[in-house]
């Protein structure tokens, strides 16, 4: 079927919040911290600025509570007495003119008493440093199976490796921006972002107000990764106190440079593994150690530590499992939720570490990854039996096939023998991805979704998911179209309006399809059964609509259904016991590379990439995810890299922070195996992030087989492969 | 950070039609003149608001200073001819097909349509501290960011660094450089010809310009000499990514062989010095000795011996010296 909306994309129809016109609407622009950590002793507006143009808002102005609501009301609308971070916002600015408002940004000074910043997450931090708790940990999970310490001594062989992997930049095409008026008593906020229940919740405590004189609406958005989960929020509260003050509609768009600065990024890691094995290679015992870096605030570091930890032990079997991992404060501008939410780090580590694992033992890297991959019956770590129906082996040999990985080993020792500069290599990854929320998180959000029918017979899908680059709108189409055996142009998709849409909860943790998908399938189920015929499809349910309205006058026809989780699943979160996910999808990774050894540049010649994930529903869709997941990954792999100072990225422009472009990437080879998910929309498992998690390591697996030497931190750009590789 | 974007201040657009009226227009306006050639380092500067011209002349509409003729074995190429028809140019091609693969490497498909061989010569530097505005000596003001002790300087220069320490980033100067070709200025005064080794400017010289025009000049053609036709050409651009990116270290070389040795040779690189530099050095262990990999990688050594590095750019040494050496050698097959 057509893209909903593909063809106002292609034509350039579709309205971004930077598009929409506005009329007598004024131009927001913030103020931001120029210091890591300290006391505010002063805002200094300059006398040279006519500030009775200008609408002022500073923490004074926040009706309600001056926190960001999320899961810890730790982080500030707008500094109050003291800043933790570079870019923390200080105060808003609005007027007329776009460039009067900017250049006035420059006429404020936040002068600051500094305090000493902590500033490496790896550290622990002196007494001075001291800002969250006793010891700056924003969470500590551990996760326990079996007896890890009688195992580890027990085992033959033992061991260690480190591995780090850098901070990632969404690079989200169209940045960071909203607007906001009053209609009547009602605040309103529209624009780019993926979550509109958390944007409204935030609005109504950091305003003060009643839900319902809050609304949030959801514009085209241009790309999101994560990045616009939590952070509009921020945005959204700003946007919405400049326009309550100034009695008027205000818009704000952060430039590149600033949403490169000031937004969150994917979570820097730092990951410790003391493997057990026994000399055949199978795994005795996992201990590892995770420290996340959360940056200044707590914003979703606990949630993506858990997520993290639940994956670092990598998609194997073992029966004695401990992951310890903290998230912890510095002074860095907050990091936040990116596409794999945690697990692309972890599973850097380990399957680094599986590599390390074979390579000490002299064993085939495919060869250890076969015997210990899960099987059917087996637990993970947290002790959630796999039986899904799925063939873990199979993805891996499918991959090793399309790949002709044997064959490429073989060519490539020739082409190596032959070549004074040029090395060439292939390495593998093996991995899963948990779809939805974590544990009880689904349970919690309890999700709704609604479907109405129109007089004409169309039917109207309402849920608080977004399309964001990723095909919801097609997907939902598609999915109501076909249980209800109707075409797509019947189905229309409601704006995501917080005024119109119930909570199907927020459009992350590749959970759109898997969860709320199947929401709209029973909704559509109860709407039907309303009709009193409950296997009423096409035309007749069509033509059953029609007369159900000439009947029921003013009346609505709707149908509508909240998540239940699938029977026979338990999670405890206190002990970290059970079943983590409703479901894992599987993934197998090859990837290909030439290193020079002159310029010490890696180009990646090929990349296969065989995935599980229960039915696929569109595979065009499907493809695409993948594809653009395994760039992103690549790019996180070798280019990416975020360049500190203060704790404030100073790389923040496309210019030398380098994603790749389409001559970076080879053409992707994607394939899936099918094992249906019984809870699943029809069949069903979370697809967007598992992409994510298995090209870094296998990026890194290839260098090793070309060079000889031992990517352990990420990403690997020639300077840092410089260091390792010293006959350049 | 606080830079303005995507908004221009207002100036007045001229769109002469010739040389001569577009030199009258330089002249009348001076300091305040702006020349518009593509409009890849312009667009950038106005919309940043950093420069703020009066007058901006947009040579687009000048059909005398665009495309490419054959003259006495060498090539005249108008300084609007945009780079994919340099780069795709069956006479570029055939004679000077160094020239076409350093127009090849320039940034992306869309970029090379739109740019200009003379633009892509005479912009300006991507020094992003001097990019972002900031008041650098370059820009009038007394310090060098870059150079700081904790600055990023990553791309910046390692050779001929004199208080600015940003690099040339043009990929089609080393290939003019080492084919020797001249560059034909005009002004309403007349007209002069530089040797392309000649037309970019030191920061010792004149820290604020990185070519030799004066405001109310212009470059109007370059012309290669058939001197180094169908010579032995080698050219690499190292860069982070393979499209839409400025180089890290280019070489651009020609050598003319006699016997199996070095008769002549002129390797120029780019990317590592605030002007494009053709490295004598090396072309003096050249010359007279066989191009293999032992030469190349002493030529390489000799090449990078005055070599300065800042704190985040020691890998532009190796660097240079592998791409000398490669160069001197010849690209595996």
């Amino acid at each position: 079927m057509e893209r909903r909306e593909g063809i106002s994309k292609l034509l350039g129809r579709e309205l971004y919040i930077d598009d929409v016109p506005m009329d007598r609407g004024l131009w927001g622009a913030t103020v931001r911290s120029p210091s890591p950590r300290g006391r505010i002793r002063e805002v200094r507006f300059s006398p040279d600025v006519n500030w009775d143009e200008f609408v002022v808002v500073d923490h004074r102005d926040i009706p309600g509570e001056n926190h960001v609501w999320l899961i810890e009301s730790d982080q500030p609308v707008l500094a109050a007495d003291s800043v933790r971070h570079v870019h923390e916002p200080v105060v808003l600015l609005a007027h007329h003119s776009r460039e009067m408002v900017h250049r006035a940004v420059r006429s404020v000074e936040v002068i600051v008493d500094p305090a000493p910043p902590v500033l490496d997450f790896r550290l622990p931090p002196g007494a001075d440093g001291i800002q969250h708790g006793t010891d700056n940990v924003f969470s500590h999970i551990v996760i326990r199976k079996g007896d890890v310490d009688a195992a580890l001594a027990d085992a033959p062989v033992v061991i260690e490796g480190t591995y780090e992997t850098g901070a990632q930049e969404h690079v989200y095409l169209e940045n960071q921006g909203m607007v906001a008026w009053i209609d009547g008593d009602v605040v309103v906020v529209k624009g780019s972002l993926q979550c509109p229940y958390y944007v409204h919740a935030a609005l109504t405590h950091g305003l003060g107000r009643a839900e319902d004189r809050v609304r949030v609406i959801q514009s085209p958005t241009g790309g999101g990764f994560g990045g616009k989960e939590e952070y509009p929020s921020v945005l959204a509260l700003h946007v919405a106190l400049l326009a309550l003050k100034a009695g008027a509609p205000v818009k704000m768009i952060y430039d590149r440079p600033e949403d490169m600065a000031a937004t969150t990024k994917r979570h820097p890691a730092w990951i410790r593994h003391r493997t057990g094995v026994d000399l055949d290679g199978r795994l005795l015992a996992q201990a590892v150690e995770v420290v996340f870096d959360g940056g200044a605030y707590v914003t979703l570091s606990p949630v993506v530590l858990s997520r993290g930890l639940i994956h670092a032990g990598g998609p194997y079997a073992c029966d004695n499992v401990r992951i310890d991992g903290r998230a912890v404060l510095t002074n860095s501008v907050p990091f936040g939720a990116f596409r794999g939410f945690g697990a692309p780090q972890t599973i850097f580590a380990v399957e680094r570490q599986m590599d390390k694992i074979a390579e000490e033992l002299g064993m085939d890297p495919v060869e250890l990854r076969r015997m210990n991959l899960i099987r059917e019956g087996q637990s993970t770590a947290t002790g959630q039996i796999i039986r899904d129906g799925a063939d873990r082996l199979e993805v891996l040999d499918r991959a090793l096939d399309l790949s002709a990985y044997r064959e490429k080993q073989e060519e490539h020792a020739r082409f190596n023998a032959a070549h004074e500069d040029l090395r060439r290599g292939v390495g593998l990854s093996t991995y899963f991805h948990g779809a939805g929320f974590t544990g009880g998180g689904e349970v919690h959000l309890s999700s709704v979704a609604k479907v109405e029918a129109r007089p004409d017979g169309r039917i109207e899908v309402l849920t608080s998911n977004i399309e964001m680059g990723q095909g919801t709108l097609t997907i939902f189409t598609q999915i109501a179209s076909e249980s209800l055996g109707l075409e797509p142009d019947d189905v229309v998709i409601a704006e995501a309006d917080t005024f119109r849409v119930p909570n199907s909860g927020p459009t992350v943790a590749s959970r759109t399809v898997m969860v709320v998908g199947r929401l709209i399938e029973k909704a559509c189920a109860d709407l039907v059964a309303k009709l009193g015929d409950s296997d009423l499809r096409g035309p007749d349910l069509k033509q059953a609509i029609v007369d159900w309205y000439r009947k029921h006058s003013g009346g609505v026809l709707d149908g509508a259904a909240r998540y239940e989780p699938p029977p026979g699943t338990s999670w405890d979160e206190d002990s970290y016991r059970g079943d983590a996910y409703g479901a894992f999808a599987w993934g197998a990774c090859v990837v290909e590379v030439e290193v020079d050894l002159r310029t010490l540049g890696t180009r990646v010649l090929d990349v296969v990439a065989v995935q599980e994930v229960g039915k696929v529903l569109n595979e065009l869709l499907a493809r695409g995810q993948i594809q653009g997941g395994v760039v992103q990954a690549i790019g996180w792999a070798l280019m990416e890299e975020c360049v500190w100072s203060d704790g404030a990225m100073v790389n923040n422009q496309l210019t030398n922070y380098m994603i790749p472009t389409s001559d970076d990437v080879p053409p992707i080879r994607v394939d899936f195996l099918e094992a249906p998910y019984a809870h699943g929309t029809g069949g069903a498992k979370g697809i967007g992030e598992l992409p994510v998690d298995g090209p870094a390591p296998a990026v890194a697996a290839a260098i090793e087989a070309a060079t000889g030497t031992h990517p352990r931190v990420i990403p690997v750009t020639p300077e840092r492969l410089m260091e390792l590789y010293d006959g350049a | 950070m606080a830079v303005i974007r995507d908004m221009m201040p207002a100036f007045e657009l001229f769109r002469p039609v010739s040389v001569d009226d577009a030199l009258q227009l330089m002249a009348r306006h001076g300091e305040a003149a702006w020349a518009l050639a593509g409009g890849l380092d312009t667009f950038d500067w106005l919309k940043d608001r950093i420069k703020r011209p009066e007058a901006v002349i947009d040579l687009g509409a000048i059909s005398e200073m665009r495309g490419i003729t054959a003259d006495r074995g060498g090539l005249t190429i108008g300084a609007m001819t945009t780079l994919t028809e340099v780069a795709t140019s069956p006479e570029v091609v055939e004679s000077f097909s160094l020239l076409s693969m350093a127009a090849f490497h320039v940034a992306t498909p869309q970029i090379r349509n739109q740019g200009t061989i003379g633009g892509n010569v005479a912009q300006d530097t991507r020094c992003w501290y001097y990019r972002g505005g900031w008041p650098c000596y370059r820009a009038g003001g007394n310090i060098c960011y870059a150079a700081a002790p904790k600055a990023m300087n990553r791309e910046h220069c390692i050779l001929g660094a004199k208080r600015c320490v940003a690099v040339n980033p043009s990929d089609t100067a080393p290939a003019l450089i080492a084919l020797d070709a001249q560059m034909v200025i005009r002004s309403a005064g007349g007209e002069r010809v530089v040797a392309a080794e000649d037309f970019f400017m030191s920061p010792a010289v004149d820290i604020t310009r990185m070519t030799v025009l004066e405001p109310d000049e212009l470059l109007t053609e370059i012309r290669i000499p058939e001197t180094w036709s169908r010579a032995r050409f080698y050219f690499e651009k190292v860069r982070d990514r393979q499209s839409w990116d400025f180089s890290l270290v280019t070489v651009a070389s020609a050598m003319r062989m006699s016997g199996g040795r070095v008769q002549d040779a002129r390797i120029v690189v780019n990317g590592v010095a605030p002007r494009p530099v053709r490295v004598t050095e090396a072309e003096s262990v050249l010359i007279g000795s066989p191009a293999n990999e032992s030469i190349g990688l002493a030529a390489g050594e000799a090449a990078i011996r005055r070599a300065k590095p800042l704190r985040h750019n020691d890998f532009k040494r190796p660097l240079m010296r592998n791409l000398i050496r490669r160069a001197i050698r010849g690209q595996e097959a």
